[in-house]
């Protein structure tokens, strides 16, 4: 008697494509709808765990686009200090669909709007990616000046990228309420001044997320037509919710909502795919820990799982493994480089001191 | 009251150390002992004991030839100088090679950034880029180093910058002060420079001495006044110049170096 279970591969079943399978590569847990290559030109924007996607695919070789890179003469660590190198550009952490879309609305109007300068202490900041400056500059019209100039250039990244790997990593994000723009931190935290008049939280819903996935998916076609979309969802929970939740639950549910509206838009559109990364870290099945002892961070060895599923199912060689790190750092601290606007919440986390 | 100074430093402690030989006597209240070794010889160094003793048989080969001693004691100084040791102005052109950032001329006169082929970078940025690549030269190392074992007072000299003759006969390594030039960002990259060292100086616990004034021409040179006819540190000293050098200077710079020590030392 037939049905429709019968025939079906083994990673359809959970005892053959779970518990008796190769669970450190998991064949087809990851089959690309799209093919990348060496010479793919690729993109990053995300969360903090797209650092790592971004920093793993450069040293395996791939085509991974810089808009902005640091100058030569800038040290490694200085470069990372101003954003340089951690993404395709200096955007900083992009951690919703609606920063991303706001982004891309704004670089199709042209021009940066001058309303959104922070300042503090005499110094003024880009509200947008107020981290990538952590000395602020002399004006707001500075900072506009380089709105503009990171703005055209992630406007001429786009146009050369072949695939955009964006890694989504909340649902809660504070907005202007005039515009309804986003910003990465809330108002107050990095610089600026938090006003509940001017200010709101959000958490984005199913529905949000999907509708911003859809509308970034159009508005990179108009950037480059062919232009593929693959998405994951940062396995970091939150540092904090506003929500009024407890931060395990707000966790829960964001993570819930991107993995939900993820797989809707990947489901609907040929040209969007979804490496599991979220699965690969934070599932029982996966093993692990992958997490450092904070909890939060992503260890180097659960970066390097991720990473080795997405080479593998691509054909992609791995990288180059000679240590090129500190061989006297903790095995834990590879992976805690990673540059996450959020982590400064963890300053106002009463009397807890942060691991 | 005398005071007892180290000057401790690389190839360009001769302009500093022949000056004082040829007449002592213009820095009254002041005593001189100069202790010079090539490259990094002088990190190949331990201080131990309150003395700053050579850990290698080059180094060791080095303070002997060069300086005639066998080790430094620190205590026997009042103040230290460290002279020249790769805290240059190249530092400030190095990043400038790719990036531009607000406060340079040439930037205001750029009609479209997004193309230019130098990246636009925020002054903070250029700034931090100049502290971390000078911290890194062998000033800094060997200023870290001493203060293992002293804390008097440190001072560091800004090493010359080249020679102005390198106009008239452009070398490759000098590629970036001709763009620099004219593109009219020489005043500004010379004062970024001076601004990085001093920060980064202050930061090491010791006092950055900038070049001489009177002897820079075009904010990014030597005048050829305090080139000619300088001498390599070595350990037979009054060999001729190298006709290709345009890197050390002489001893009419060294002595307004010693000049620029004295008021530190002796502030009015």
């Amino acid at each position: 008697m037939s049905h429709p279970y019968t025939g079906l591969s083994a990673t359809a079943f959970w005892r053959s494509g779970v518990v008796t399978a190769d669970r450190d590569l998991f064949p087809g847990l990851y089959a690309p709808k799209f093919a990348i290559g060496i010479d793919t030109k690729i993109a990053t924007m995300g969360s903090c765990f797209a650092q790592h996607i971004s920093h793993f695919l450069r040293k395996t070789g791939c085509l991974v686009l810089d808009a902005e890179p640091a100058p030569r003469a800038m040290t490694p660590q200085v470069a990372a200090r101003f954003g340089y190198g951690l993404f395709s550009g200096r955007y900083g952490n992009i951690y919703t669909s609606r920063q991303l879309l706001d982004l891309l609305r704004e670089i199709a109007s042209g021009a940066a709007d001058p309303q959104f300068v922070w300042e503090k202490s005499g110094r003024f900041y880009d509200a947008f990616r107020p981290t990538v400056e952590p000395e602020g500059m002399d004006s707001a019209d500075e900072v506009l000046l380089h709105r503009d100039y990171h703005l055209e250039r992630t406007a001429q990244l786009l146009r050369q990228t072949d695939v955009l790997i964006f890694t989504l990593g909340l649902t809660e994000t504070w907005a202007d309420r005039d515009t309804g723009r986003v910003f990465p931190v809330c108002p107050g935290v990095v610089a600026g001044r938090f006003d509940p008049a001017l200010h709101c939280w959000l958490n984005l819903t199913h529905a949000d997320v999907l509708d911003d996935l859809t509308r970034i998916r159009a508005l990179l076609q108009r950037f480059n037509p062919g232009m593929k979309l693959l998405l994951t969802v940062s396995p970091v929970p939150l540092t904090a919710t506003a929500s009024g939740a407890h931060v395990l639950a707000a966790s829960s549910l964001s993570k819930s909502v991107l993995r939900a509206a993820v797989g809707e838009c990947v489901a609907a559109h040929e040209d969007v795919d979804y490496v599991p990364s979220y699965e690969l870290i934070t599932h029982p099945a996966a093993g692990g820990p992958w997490f450092n002892a904070n909890l939060r961070h992503v260890s180097a060895a659960g970066v390097d799982r991720v990473m080795r599923v997405f080479l593998a199912a691509h054909g992609l060689a791995e990288p180059d493994r000679t240590p090129e790190t500190d061989p006297e750092a903790t095995p834990d601290s590879p992976a805690d480089d990673a540059v996450c606007d959020e982590v400064l919440l963890d300053a106002f986390a009463g009397g807890a001191r942060p691991l | 009251m005398t005071t007892r100074i180290c000057f401790i430093g690389n190839s360009h402690l001769a302009a500093l150390s022949e000056a004082w030989s040829r007449d002592p006597a213009q820095w009254p209240g002041l005593q001189a002992s100069f202790v010079g070794a090539h490259k990094d010889l002088l990190l190949q160094t331990e201080v131990r004991d309150g003395r700053l003793i050579p850990a290698t048989d080059d180094a060791r080969q080095s303070f002997g030839k060069i300086s005639g001693v066998s080790d430094v004691v620190l205590d026997h100084h009042d103040v230290f100088v460290i002279v020249g040791s790769g805290v240059a102005l190249a530092t400030a052109l190095m990043i400038y090679r790719d990036a531009r950032w607000v406060g340079l001329p040439s930037l205001a006169q750029c009609s479209d950034l997004a193309t230019m082929p130098e990246q636009l970078i925020s002054r903070p940025a250029a700034m931090a880029s100049m502290t971390a690549a000078l911290d890194n030269r062998l000033g800094l190392r060997l200023i870290r180093h001493l203060r293992h074992g002293t804390k008097r007072p440190i001072y560091l000299t800004s090493q010359p910058r080249v020679s102005q003759i390198i106009l008239q006969s452009p070398q490759p390594v000098t590629r970036l002060h001709n763009i620099a030039l004219r593109n009219g960002d020489n005043q500004a990259l010379s004062a970024a420079f001076d601004a990085a060292a001093a920060a980064v100086l202050t930061n090491a616990g010791a006092t950055f001495i900038p070049q001489p004034a009177e002897t820079i021409a075009r904010d990014l040179f030597t005048a050829q006044a305090y080139v000619k006819g300088a001498h390599r540190l070595a350990a037979t000293m009054g060999l001729p110049q190298a006709k290709d050098d345009v890197k050390h200077a002489n001893a009419i710079y060294g002595a307004l170096v010693l000049d620029q020590i004295a008021a530190a030392v002796y502030p009015t």
